[in-house]
């Protein structure tokens, strides 16, 4: 394997991983609220699941974004491409964008979100609100996405 | 207009058939009954009517204590029948289906000793639990004592007392010594275990001092036997007994109760009835009354008029006054749609139903929302999916009103998904260029139908949903437009939407047509912006505020931008679905490769991986859609013309949660 190839290797990681950091902590903030709260009431479960699964999507962005890398990459093919040094910090940042912008904005989501669970526990009418507030957010990470989705797709050539 | 007309009601009646009348509106359900505001009233019926309240709420609190103490029965019930039955509960939103002279039979028949009964037996069963509980404790504490063979009767002397304690078996050695110092009876050790040592200590009362002292330095936990008739081991046994003779009771009272589980579908009913009932007493402190007579308020919908007047043929002694609101009235809100439409007022609902002068956005966001929520997904097959998935769930579900109208907003969403995703070539993110040569009949026809494919072209669907946020963003400032024309505010009509009108079609036809002479257009719009914006102050002030307004320019570009984001969610589901396909391709060829067995574990696994990705899939998606959907009309459409701050028409009817009236 080149050093190139491992460079490319650490922007996949980056996207993916996180991405990934990023929901994990951010579904785990609104989790734990949500369960908190159900401890009183029960009933309002499918609301909640909306707010939790919310801080997940940045998640799938980064991963998006690393298959998309692998696929260009040819390493489904089952043959490793040879890349130079160039190539691989290429690579690593057209991966990079996603991964830093859904790590923070998945993150402070689950804080909103978590917010909003509670808003939703005392105002059960106000849970599309909630939502709102919570995508607010999002768009931070979808601007990190289609960054991340044009470099890969048009600035890399191997 | 998509807002019905709204019609003001009054009616005054003869005292007598209040009741029945109250009972009549509760179920017909089309009025909303506001409160008569006291500066209406005379100060001398004032007096009267304030005590009519106090009665009124004296009663509701007896309702409420009822309905408590239903709701505590039937959760009691529930938990017994659950723990006889050993059963995980059934989470069934299934009402029960009655005639509603059914229903009344039951609530009325209704035995409500039940509830004391039930009440007595849970305070009982406390009771005896917690006292099994110290006896058991008790037990426990006595256990290592056991070894004491004397009544306890017998220990009583005249100058001796005796002393039972335990102290930790490190510090017994000590303790011994020093006791040993004082010359006493005995000290006797009656148990020890690893950690501790059970000693009786007999002392001559003139050494209660000396005693006490040592006591102090060491850690000694000293026993209350006073509770301890014959020996320790017969005081045991007669707790034992005792804790047996409560079980015995328990499962009397058992008995009793699992003849009342059957009785817990009738307390649901009866605590709708009671619900009814509490609503209709409610209702009441809305009400206008004297000794004979009583007025109410309220509002009601245009088509309902017939409907009332039925109620002015039953009863004679009332009279029915309908007329339209007066100037400077605002009416509640009930919105008004075609079929096709009207799932989506629950999207205008959780913003806020229209204010006064506003327009009803539903038919207005409708086509966009639908549009919008399809470009998420561009997936012909997973739009399939959800139509039918949401048709099943709209055919088994029966009540409520909100899941039935989220359900239909899918179906629709979902049947413009299944275009949207032929014109992409979506299928379950099938890469059809791969597949086998027996299938190409299959791929001519999807190639027929397509249009733009986002992973060959990701550019033109980005420009396209780009441009779809130009129109949606356009739509919203005409809408504006003829909203002020038909208040008649004509100069903020040309000097604000017209003129931001000018300015981005302007900019756009510019740059698209490269045709220089257009930029007039939006400099006509800026300048227009720039002078007549404020109408107030001296040129300088007015000139600053309108460069202010133009700088607006900038929430416009962002608006538009924010469009992207469908983009990013058609390429995620997009790309997730290919990640989906791709991945179990590659799992069937490691497992086919397993001789014998592996063709059929390959396919099971395979499906169960496929099926089970693509509703993950689907199911995030969705969600993702739908709130992202929901963002764009609250933010980047509403705000360009809307406001929503009406209150949404909420007539007086029944409401039932566990019944359903046939």
């Amino acid at each position: 394997m080149t050093t190139g190839l491992f460079i490319a290797g650490l922007g996949i990681f980056t996207s993916v991983v996180m991405a990934g950091i990023g929901s994990a902590v951010g579904i785990g903030l609104a989790g734990q609220v949500a369960a908190g709260v159900m401890s009183e009431d029960p009933k309002n479960f499918g609301k909640y699941l909306m707010l939790i699964a919310l801080p997940g999507t940045q998640g799938i962005y980064g991963f998006v974004i690393g298959f998309l890398v692998i696929m260009k990459l040819g390493i489904l093919t089952g043959n490793l491409p040879a890349l130079t040094i160039s190539q691989g910090l290429n690579v690593f940042a057209a991966a990079a964008p996603i991964g830093f912008a859904g790590l923070v904005s998945a993150i402070h989501q689950g804080k909103v979100c978590a917010a909003g669970i509670e808003m939703a526990a005392k105002q059960p009418g106000d849970v599309g609100k909630a939502l709102v507030m919570g995508v607010f957010v999002e768009f931070y990470a979808v601007l990190g996405l289609l960054v991340s989705f044009f470099l890969v797709w048009f600035g890399i050539k191997i | 207009m998509a807002v019905s007309r709204m019609f003001k009601v009054a009616i005054l009646g003869y005292n007598p058939i209040k009741e029945k009348l109250i009972d009549d509106l509760h179920k017909l359900g089309i009025i909303e009954i506001s409160e008569i505001g006291r500066e209406e009233v005379e100060e001398e019926i004032i007096k009267d009517y304030s005590g009519e309240i106090e009665k009124i709420q004296q009663k509701l609190q007896e309702i409420n204590k009822l309905i408590d103490d239903l709701n505590f029965t039937a959760e009691f019930l529930s938990k017994f029948k659950q723990k006889k039955e050993n059963k995980q509960p059934k989470v069934s939103s299934k009402k029960f289906q009655y005639t509603a002279n059914e229903y009344l039979k039951i609530a009325r028949n209704f035995n409500y000793n039940i509830i004391e009964n039930v009440k007595k037996f849970n305070q009982e069963i406390q009771q005896i639990n917690s006292k099994n509980e110290y006896l058991r404790s008790r037990i426990n504490e006595l256990l290592p004592w056991q070894k004491i063979k004397i009544e306890f009767e017998e220990l009583k002397f005249e100058n001796v007392k005796t002393l039972f304690g335990i102290i930790s078996a490190r510090e017994f050695f000590k303790f011994k010594k020093e006791i040993d110092s004082l010359n006493l009876y005995a000290l006797n050790e009656i148990n020890s275990t690893k950690e501790y040592v059970y000693f009786a200590l007999m002392y001559d009362k003139e050494k209660e001092d000396r005693i006490n002292e040592i006591l102090k330095c060491f850690s000694v936990n000293i026993m209350d036997f006073s509770d301890i008739k014959g020996t320790i081991h017969k005081t045991i046994a007669f707790y034992k007994d005792e804790i047996k003779k409560t079980e015995e009771r328990i499962k009397e009272i058992e008995e009793e109760l699992s003849k009342y589980v059957s009785e817990y579908e009738k307390i649901l009913v009866c605590i709708d009835y009671w619900s009814t009932i509490y609503q209709r007493e409610g209702i009441k402190k809305q009400f206008l009354s004297t000794e004979t007579t009583f007025l109410l308020k309220g509002w009601l919908r245009e088509k309902d008029i017939t409907n009332l007047m039925e109620l002015n043929r039953k009863y004679k002694e009332i009279h029915i006054n309908i007329s339209p609101p007066e100037e400077g009235e605002v009416p509640p809100v009930a919105l008004k749609n075609p079929a096709l439409i009207s799932p989506f007022e629950m999207v205008t609902k959780l913003f806020g139903v229209p204010g006064k002068g506003e327009p009803d956005p539903t038919p207005l966001l409708a086509p966009f929302f639908a549009l919008f929520f399809a470009i998420c997904l561009t997936d012909a097959g997973y739009g399939l999916v959800l139509l039918l998935l949401s048709y099943i769930i709209l055919k088994k579900i029966k009540d409520g009103e909100g899941t039935q109208k989220l359900m239909k907003t899918l179906i629709i969403s979902g049947a413009v998904t299944v275009l949207v995703g032929a014109i992409t070539g979506g299928w379950f993110g099938i890469d059809f260029d791969k597949l086998p040569e027996t299938f190409k009949a299959i791929k001519r026809i999807r190639d027929k139908l397509v249009i733009l494919e986002p992973l060959k072209d990701p550019l033109a669907l980005f420009v396209t949903t780009l441009a779809l946020g130009v129109i949606q963003v356009l739509t919203g400032i005409i809408i504006k437009f003829v909203m002020l024309i038909k208040h008649r505010n004509y100069y903020e009509a040309f000097t604000s939407p017209f003129a931001w009108f000018l300015i981005v079609t302007g900019i756009l036809s510019a740059v698209i047509l490269k045709y220089k002479l257009l930029w007039a257009l939006p400099l006509t719009g800026a300048l227009i912006i720039l002078i007549f914006s404020d109408r107030s102050g001296n040129i300088i002030v007015r000139l600053l505020k309108g460069a202010y307004s133009l700088y607006g320019i900038t929430g416009i570009f962002g608006d538009v931008l924010s469009y992207s984001r469908l983009f990013a969610l058609a390429l995620s589901t997009g790309v997730i679905a290919l990640v989906i396909n791709v991945v179990v391709g590659i799992l069937y060829q490691m497992i086919v490769s397993i001789p014998y067995i592996g063709i059929p574990i390959g396919i099971l696994f395979g499906l169960i991986v496929l099926v089970f990705g693509h509703i993950f899939n689907i199911v995030i998606n969705s969600l993702g859609g739908f709130i992202h959907t929901t963002r764009l009309q609250f933010v980047e459409y509403f705000g360009k013309f809307y406001e929503g701050s009406g209150t949404e028409f909420k007539p007086f009817k029944q409401t039932f949660k566990y019944v359903d009236l046939v």
